[in-house]
This record gives C-alpha cells, structure tokens and sequence, in this order.
C-alpha cells in the first residue's frame, strides 16, 4: 500500500513535468530554445483556394520563407466572408492570429471587435514611413483609423469589366472598343442576349457582402454613401439612379437573376457577355477561359455626364500578435507581402493591383508582365480616380452594411424591388442602426 | 422503504445529471445572464443592458418577418416530413415483395447527402438559366421561375430542398412503426371483409399514431433547424428576408455582427418559445 502511495504521485509528477516541458515549447510558439525561429499564423482568404489566389499565397509564402529562414508563417485558409468571424473568435479564446487578411469591406467591423495593434507600434520607428513612400498615397492611407495605420492595404483591386470577345464578335461588337457607359453597356448586353447568350452582370450582391461595388456606382453617379457630415446617403437621387440602373438592366433581361457564383460559372462557360466584378478575379479567368474564348477587360463604366469614381475592395494585413517578436516578425512579413517583389506575385500571379506604381514599367518587377499582358492595366489606370472606400461607422455598421446588400441591393438587382421605395426603407432602418 | 432505499437511486443519476448540468443548463443559463449584458467578447468588457438587448432584437429590422417564417416552415414542411413519408411507407409495406429493400434505400438515400453538398445541388437545379427546372414547367405552360431571388418560389425552394432531406428519416420512422403491426390482427381484419381502405384507416393509422406524434413532434421542433443549413447555402435568407428564419437571424446576429447581447437575448427567446410549443404538444397529446 505505502509503495503503491509514493508510485502514484511520483508517476503524476513525472507526467506533469513531462507535460510541463512539452506546453512550454509550444508556447514558444515554434521557438527555438535559443529564440531565434519564430512562427508566426496567417489567416487568409486566398490561401488554400484553388487556383491562381491559393498558388500566388503560396508562392508569397515561400519566398517569404527563403528570404527569412528563422521565420516560418502558419497558414490558414477562411472564406473572404468569415474571416473576420474567425480572427474575432480567436480573439474571444485569447488566440488570434498574428497576421490576418481582412476585406475593406469588414473594415468598421475590424475597428469596432478586434484587438488590431496599429504599425506604428509594430514597426520600428522610422521603417513605416520608408515602407509606405513609394505607395499610391490613396492605397497607403486605406487602412488609417483615428489617425493611426490600423491595416496595411495589401490585396487591393478596383471594378472592372471582363468581356467575352466571341461573343461581341457574335453580336457584331468590337471588344477592342468596349462600351465605356452604362448606357453602352445596355446596348451591348441587348445585341449579346439577342444572339441566345447573357448580356451582362454587375457582382454587386455577392456572398461576401462586401459593397464596394455599390459604392463604386453611387460614386459615379456623383454621389457618396455618406455624406461630408456622416450621414447617410442611400435613399439620395444619385443612389437611387445608380441603383436603378442595376435594377433595370435584370428587369430587362438584360442581365440574369442569379448569384455570383453562377454568373462566374456562367462568364467562364462563354455564355455571358460582360461581368463587372473584382479585379481579383483576373488571374482565376485568364486560367479558366484559355482556350474557351477570348479574354479581354474594361475600366468601369461610367455614368452619362459624371466621371467614373471607383472605390477599392480587397483587404489589408491587419497585425494581432501581442508579443513582441512576434510582431516584428509580423512586421517583417507584412513588408515583404507589400514589397515590390511581393506586389510583383500578387499583381502578376493573381491579379491584384501592383500599389507601387513604378514596378509598372520596370523589367526587373512587372515591365515584362504589362508587356505580354495588359488586361490588368484599365485597372491600374483608375487608381488615379479612386474614392476612399467608406465604412459605416459604429457597433452595427456593420449589420447596416448587410442589410444595405441584402435587403435593397440584392431585391433591387436580382428580384425587381422598386429602387425608391425600397432604398428609403432601408435607408431608415439603417440609420436607426448607426444612430450612436 | 426506507428513507435511505428511497434516496439511493438519486445517486445514480448524479452522473448523468452533472453532464446535463454542466453541458446543457449552465450554458443556458450562463446565455440568460449573457442576455442582459452588452458584449462583443473581445474589445468591449460587458456591459448591463437590463432588457435592452430584447428591446433590441424585437426592433431588428426583419426579426418580424424571421417570426412568421419560422412558423411558416413547419406549416409548409409538413407534407414533405409527415404525410408523404407515411404515405410512401404504406404503399411500400403494402406492396411487400423483393423491391421492398430497393425502395426503402432510395427513399432513405438524401439523408445521407451531406446537407451543404445536397443544397449546393439543389442551388443549381434551381438555377434559372443554367438549370433543369425551366424545360418540364414550360410544357406546363409555366414560364422562367426565379427560383432563389423570388420571395414565394425562395421560400418554396428552402421548403422543399428541407423536405427532401427530411423525407428519409421520416419514411423510416414510419416504416419500422408498420413493422410492430400485428400480422394476426390485420388477418382478423380481412376475415371481416375489411377492405384496403378501411384497413389503413381503422387499423393501420391508428397502431401507427404514436410514430405520427413522434414524426409530427419532430417537424414542430426542428423545422427550423432543417431549414438553416438550406438558407445559409441557396439564398442567405433572402430576397429581402423573405427566406430568413429566427435561428438564421440568430446565426447573423452572433457571427455576423457579434452582437452578443442580441444574440443571447435571442437564444432565450427561441428556447423560451420553443419550450412553451413543446409543453403544449406534450399535453395535447398526453
């Protein structure tokens, strides 16, 4: 008995130290005992998806990795519309990833629930201002919140539209010369649905809620979703024209009544004419459409009498880690994300915008690429009209934003919602919403 | 007995009461505190709301129509997970015979499709240019339907793509009830020139009407938990809410928005209403 009594707690305390040992090297975080290797985790919403967004990360990554041999990245994939979720449950167990890529879109949310550290006290002093110049000044100022940098802009793209052109060669179009109005727009899609295809469809009610796009055509339209005093704009003429024009173009037949994911399947098959979407989209459709149609792309179109005003979706790199190496090592790997070499992959592997604009020209960077391949530069060439993206402010900004997309966007585009009538309902429920 | 030959058995359900306990009142009641606190769990430290955050969610835009979806579900849900299931069930014991065995794996063969991969099919059956379901409604003389973007042929969709997966279950809880069906009283029955009809109607329905409270119970209770799945993947509660149930606007409140107070307040009032519909099925059938 008196055996079995000093066994069985020496055998708990031997376990117990075994244990011990083990949680305190994986507390470490992957260090080594002499603190030199560091892990460091990476949420994002292109790592891990097939195709061209998944391979481009991944090949971020490993230069990152062979640039930084002490420094090993953990990646993690979460779907552009939950990352923000996942990062803030993370948060709650007190565990959110060093470095994450949250969309523009999710912006307010990031300011309002997650415990970001601004790079200001993440970069070494001095190191911010050097890395930022050589930016577009609109793309480096993206993510400032309260005078802060909260994110750094890093997968950054603006609208564009994608043309299939067979099939305007079909309806007697030139791709060469696509339509730079919405009015021409209209045209087009009618001569392309006369022929048996799709006309057009503009990704403005996507499952991702993001409402760059509706931003994008408001804008153009000589509006703004706020106004220079915070308030809210949507139930405005320009809205309700911008988003008529939405409307009108499926009550028409002019566009289909479907969800983003079906529109894209629907472009890559060619049995779509012109998709407005994201210019992430690039890499993935010059992949999927070789060989099936000809690929061409276009700025966004224009409202009559008003410049296009485009704003950016996309995401930045936002930093979570609270120790202190590891935020240099987030540092080290936010900078080489947003280098030239790492805007270099990102622009010519996936198809966001290069946000450094003398890696255009250059040979060393992307000279050659914009060379073979100038379908990204309508694009680039927007950044210079660009319209900071606005973020509805406070705790239920972003609900507002949903319900803005779900209850007046998506019915007005896809289920024919009358613009006026439903724009001033959802405009007053959401200003109950963002009342402080 | 004893006193203590009366409280020995309490011992023995202390395992199992601990594990209820800890896994299904303490949360509960740990959301019925949460419920009168703001919280978002990670910037914010809680708040006291008091009833606040109820005041909150029965002013949520939609939360009305959420409502009256819900009971809408398990209204229109009903044929599909109760009446033909029964009705296949019969016809199959019926028929007996060697395609017995086929005809109950065809029929049970949806449970089995995950529930996202199943309304990721559905999503582009019902797709309106790139799906099967124009060509068969056109000879119907029905025009193009929108099936996802349409508030009554979305709300259809969410039903019947739910019923579809239910149907299943269902058929075989009904079938194993026709099993416990006494041979020798239905023989009993036909001696007394009992006909078909009269045999399903005075025997059949009757042996099997504690199946059918069971089935029924189900479909009250989990209607809307059968719904959530379809409408997070085909229409995320749309057009326009037309499709949102309590549990999604649930589900959008706390990951969402995190709005952990409205979300806790919501939780006690789905419980709290759900109980209550439980209690009064449980009386009306004792």
């Amino acid at each position: 008995m008196r055996s079995y009594r000093t066994t069985v707690p020496g055998t708990v305390l031997v376990v117990g130290l075994v244990v011990a040992a083990c949680g305190s090297d994986a507390g470490n975080d992957g260090s080594s005992a002499a603190g030199e290797q560091i892990t460091i985790a990476f949420e994002s919403y292109n790592y891990g998806t097939d195709g061209v967004g998944g391979e481009g990360t991944q090949q971020l990554i490993d230069a990152f990795e062979a640039e930084h041999p002490n420094i090993r990245i953990d990646p993690t994939g979460t779907p552009a519309g939950e990352i923000h979720s996942s990062v803030h449950a993370q948060a709650a167990a007190g565990d959110p990833p060093d470095v994450a890529q949250i969309g523009w879109s999710k912006f307010g949310f990031v300011q309002e629930n997650l415990p970001y550290v601004p790079f200001e006290q993440v970069a070494p002093a001095g190191e911010l201002q050097a890395h930022l110049d050589g930016m577009y000044p609109a793309a480096a100022e993206l993510g400032r919140h309260d005078g802060e940098l909260a994110g750094m802009a890093y997968s950054v793209s603006t609208p564009t539209m994608f043309v299939n052109a067979d099939l305007f060669a079909q309806a007697g179009l030139d791709a060469q010369s696509p339509p730079t109005t919405w009015a021409e727009v209209r045209d087009a899609a009618r001569a392309i649905v006369d022929t048996g295809a799709q006309g057009v469809y503009v990704d403005a009610a996507g499952e991702a809620k993001s409402d760059f796009l509706t931003q994008s055509l408001i804008n153009s339209n000589g509006g703004r979703l706020l106004g220079d005093d915070g308030s809210l704009q949507l139930d405005q003429s320009p809205a309700v024209g911008a988003l008529s024009m939405l409307g009108d173009l499926s009550v028409d037949g002019l566009q289909p009544p479907v969800g983003e994911a079906e529109a894209i399947a629907m472009f890559e098959a060619g049995r779509l004419g012109m998709l407005v979407s994201s210019t992430a989209l690039l890499g993935g459709l010059a992949a999927s459409t070789d060989g099936v149609f000809d690929l061409e792309t276009a700025g966004l179109p224009a409202f009559d009498g008003h410049d296009v005003a485009p704003t950016v979706s996309g995401a930045g790199l936002f930093v979570f880690s609270d120790d202190e190496a590891e935020q240099q090592a987030a540092w080290e790997f936010v900078q080489f994300l947003t280098s030239a070499r790492g805007f270099t992959i990102l622009a010519s592997e996936i198809g966001y915008l290069p946000l450094r604009p003398a890696l255009i020209d250059d040979p060393e960077y992307l000279g050659d690429f914009f060379a073979e391949d100038d379908r990204l530069l309508p694009t680039v060439e927007q950044l210079d009209s660009l319209r900071p993206y606005q973020v509805l402010p406070g705790e239920s900004g972003q609900q507002a934003l949903e319900l803005m997309q779900d209850q007046a966007v998506a019915p007005i585009m896809l289920s024919g919602a009358d613009p006026e009538p439903t724009l001033a309902t959802v405009a007053e429920q959401m200003r109950e919403l963002l009342e402080p | 007995m004893t006193a203590l030959t009366r409280a020995r058995p309490v011992a023995y359900l202390v395992p199992a009461l601990l594990a209820v306990g800890l896994t299904v009142y303490g949360p509960l009641l740990a959301v019925a505190v949460l419920s009168l606190f703001d919280f978002n769990l990670t910037t914010r430290p809680p708040e006291w709301t008091g009833l606040g955050n109820y005041r909150e969610i029965f002013a949520t835009p939609g939360a009305g129509q959420a409502f009256w979806n819900t009971v809408g579900y398990m209204v229109a849900i009903t044929p599909l997970s109760v009446l033909a299931p029964l009705t296949a069930a019969v016809v199959v014991w019926r028929l007996g015979g060697r395609l017995v065995a086929f005809y109950r794996t065809v029929f049970f063969l949806p449970v089995l499709v995950p529930p996202a991969v199943g309304a990721v099919m559905w999503e582009w059956i019902l797709n309106p240019v790139l799906g099967i379901t124009d060509e068969p409604l056109g000879l119907l003389g029905i025009g193009p339907v929108d099936w996802l973007t349409d508030r009554v042929p979305a709300f259809a969709a969410v039903t019947v793509v739910s019923g579809w997966k239910v149907f299943g279950l269902s058929f075989i809880l009904f079938t194993a009830g026709l099993t416990t069906i006494d041979a020798d009283v239905m023989d009993a029955a036909r001696l007394d020139r009992a006909g078909e009809w009269r045999l399903l109607r005075h025997i059949v329905l009757p042996l099997l009407r504690p199946m059918t409270t069971v089935v029924v119970f189900a479909t009250v209770v989990f209607a809307g938990p059968w719904t959530f799945g379809v409408i997070d993947v085909l229409t995320q509660g749309g057009p326009a809410g037309g499709t949102s149930n309590v549990y999604y606007l649930l589900y959008q409140q706390a990951f969402s928005f995190f709005s952990g107070g409205p979300a806790a307040a919501l939780s006690v009032l789905i419980t709290v209403g759900f109980g209550a519909v439980v209690a009064l099925q449980l009386r009306a059938t004792r």
